[in-house]
């Protein structure tokens, strides 16, 4: 059995296997953890692994299976958790050094309890940027998560060690949050899929905000259907959070091999055909091409609506631990206090003009998807950067990559558009991601035109081939 | 005459630190006896122009005798002769956990009772707006961080440059989740 053979299963298959009983939940558990512990060395993906409660919740599983009953959808497939979800019994991290003087928690993050419900065996808790507040995963109290493709350089951020366990085949499946790509960013860094849900949609209770204007939660996993089935287990009203939708739940799984046809399919201009190193826009027009896709889209106002997002950003993320700031500056991680202190003395003008902007840039955008139905953009302006790499190079200016690796996916989830990052990988090269992008509450249009180009081979997320460097 | 005669500005050098001293235990009765004890004596403070040593006598014991603390730099002592002097220094000093950066200038004059304060004049830099934001907000800002929160101020200033540069139609509302 080769590496890849090894690792190469996905949660429905794994879930398909564990109900007909052609193998434990708790083997393939014992499987996950062994992996963790071989890799994570190395990668540095989890903060806590909870090792024994995972075999114990396996059993559970497997004695329900042996008992007759349904053990859900995602009967025995491992998934871990960005650490600043709530796991019951765990001290929620959220990156910090300070929250680690926090009691544990006493229950579940609604999406945990809506994975575990459905089968699902929690194995953990994953590395993050200080309180969300990044996109490399560089951090100063927990250490650097590293690519799975290259671990000289980043996983991404803020959600590195989600995508990255994923990458590294150590777990089918992991949650993150997404406030202005934290999802999609990583995502695109280490090749797999990752989904931004529309706002709203998938619970955010149990979770440590960052930003709540923008705040989502959201899947990581090597295939379409994996995220959809995720998807399909977690999303749905949720009185706990206070900015949970009402829509009506819509499962997505029958719905993502009904292929593309009768879609109107366009490629964003402008801003997103220019703010990036060249390569980056290669995977966008094979993406393009392999969909028929031959218009293209303006939207309208990015630069201001990036701007609003990083203003809003910054002012919410500060408030938030504004005790903590006055009294114990020292103790935030030094990459991010500078970001948190400013933040803390954005004048109110700004603030509302961001969130005043936000609703006519909500109308604009509801307009363009008159004429259009999915809309494809690059995910970062960069392929992943190297470990402590100061700068990026934008349209032939270097800017601070921490700020600014976030320039595309950012003013799109300013208004909590449904967003898919699509991997596109070559042997050789480093992974890259394209922006799948509709309307709000079109989850479905997304996840189909992601299951249609992973049927077509132009989308695909192999196991990283362990700590090979790439050039 | 002589400028900077060694054995004057040592002189002029040790009453300054005196001074100094007092100043920071907020030991009045020494305070006023360093300056000229006259109605044409003037001490100009960052928010009070005090004529006349009564002025500067009342000032002194109204004052609260908090964060008094301030770390000197950049002093400066200048003699004419063996009868004048001025003196002149810049100094942090921290109040209520907020940084002040300020200027001091005396004018010493050697009287027939001894050398005297005849003049002074204190101020404070205008503060950046990042100190006074700070000071509003109640958020100290370590001195080891200062330069790179400045940096971050001025980055997100032209980073917000595209939205504050859009009208927005007076009838457009913030999307605040709010339902009461």
């Amino acid at each position: 059995m080769t590496l890849n053979q090894r690792f190469s299963e996905d949660a429905v298959s794994i879930a398909a296997d564990v109900r007909a009983r052609r193998r434990s939940a708790k083997e393939v558990v014992q499987a996950a953890l062994s992996r963790i512990h071989e890799m994570d060395a190395v990668l540095n993906c989890f903060t806590a692994v909870t090792r024994h409660i995972a075999l114990a919740e396996a059993d559970a599983v497997d004695r329900k299976i042996a008992a007759g009953q349904d053990p859900g959808p995602l009967a025995g497939v491992p998934f871990a958790v960005k650490n600043l979800l709530d796991v019951a019994g765990l001290t929620t991290l959220a990156g910090s050094k300070i929250q680690a003087e926090k009691p544990p928690a006493v229950k579940d993050a609604t999406s945990i309890a809506r994975l575990k419900e459905a089968g699902a065996v929690l194995v953990g808790a994953l590395n993050m940027d200080e309180y969300a507040y990044g996109f490399t995963t560089e951090n100063t109290h927990y250490g650097v998560t590293r690519n799975p493709h290259d671990i000289e350089r980043v996983a991404g951020g803020s959600s590195g060690g989600s995508a990255a366990a994923v990458a590294s085949g150590m777990v089918p499946l992991t949650l993150g949050s997404d406030t202005n790509g934290s999802i999609r960013v990583p995502s695109a860094f280490c090749g797999v899929f990752g989904l931004k849900p529309t706002f709203g949609r998938i619970s955010r209770a149990g979770g440590f905000l960052f930003v709540e204007s923008f705040d989502h939660i959201g899947p990581f996993a090597r295939s379409v259907a994996d995220i959809a089935v995720a998807y399909d287990t977690m999303h749905g009203y949720d009185a706990s959070d206070p900015v949970s939708s009402k829509q009506p739940r819509q499962p997505l799984l029958p719905e993502i091999g009904t292929g593309i046809d009768g879609l109107r399919i366009a490629v964003a201009d402008g801003y997103f055909m220019q703010m990036g190193s060249p390569d980056v826009f290669e995977p966008v027009e094979t993406v393009a091409r392999a969909l028929g896709a031959t218009k293209t889209v303006t939207i309208p106002d990015v630069q201001a609506a990036r701007s609003a997002a990083y203003i809003i950003t910054a002012c919410e993320g500060s408030n938030r631990h504004l005790p903590d700031l006055r009294i114990r500056p020292f103790d935030f991680d030094p990459v991010v206090i500078e970001r948190f202190l400013a933040g803390a003395l954005i004048p109110s003008a700004w603030y509302l003009q961001a969130q005043r902007f936000r609703s006519a840039y909500r109308k604009k955008m509801l307009k363009l998807f008159e004429s259009a139905d999915i809309i494809l953009a690059p995910s970062t302006p960069c392929p992943a950067i190297r470990i402590g790499e100061p700068t990026i190079q934008v349209n032939g200016v270097a800017l601070p990559s921490r700020p600014n690796i976030g320039i595309f996916t950012q003013p799109l989830s300013f208004v909590g558009l449904p967003i898919l990052n699509v991997p596109v990988f070559r042997p050789g090269t480093l992974p890259l991601g394209v922006q799948v992008i509709a309307a709000p509450n079109r989850e479905d249009l997304v996840l189909r035109v992601g299951a249609y180009l992973e049927k077509l081979g132009i989308a695909n997320a192999p196991i990283a081939a362990p700590h090979v460097g790439v050039a | 005459m002589k400028l900077n005669d060694p054995a004057v500005v040592a002189e002029i050098t040790a009453l300054h630190d005196r001074y100094e001293t007092a100043l920071v235990s907020n030991d009045v009765e020494i305070l006023t006896a360093f300056f000229w004890d006259s109605p044409h004596a003037l001490r100009f403070g960052v928010a009070e122009s005090l004529y006349g040593a009564e002025e500067i006598l009342a000032f002194r014991q109204a004052r609260a005798a908090v964060d008094l603390a301030r770390k000197i730099f950049k002093t400066k002592i200048v003699t004419f002769g063996d009868d004048s002097a001025i003196t002149t220094i810049e100094f942090l000093r921290i109040v209520g956990g907020i940084r002040h950066h300020g200027r001091q200038t005396q004018v010493w004059r050697k009287l027939p009772e001894g050398w005297k304060i005849v003049s002074a004049h204190v101020s404070l830099v205008p503060q950046s707006f990042m100190d006074h934001a700070a000071q509003q907000v109640g958020l100290p800002i370590p001195d080891s961080l200062r330069e790179g929160v400045r940096i971050n101020l001025e980055r997100t200033k032209v980073i917000a440059k595209p939205l504050l540069e859009m009208t927005l139609s007076a009838a457009t509302e913030a999307a605040p989740v709010f339902e009461p």
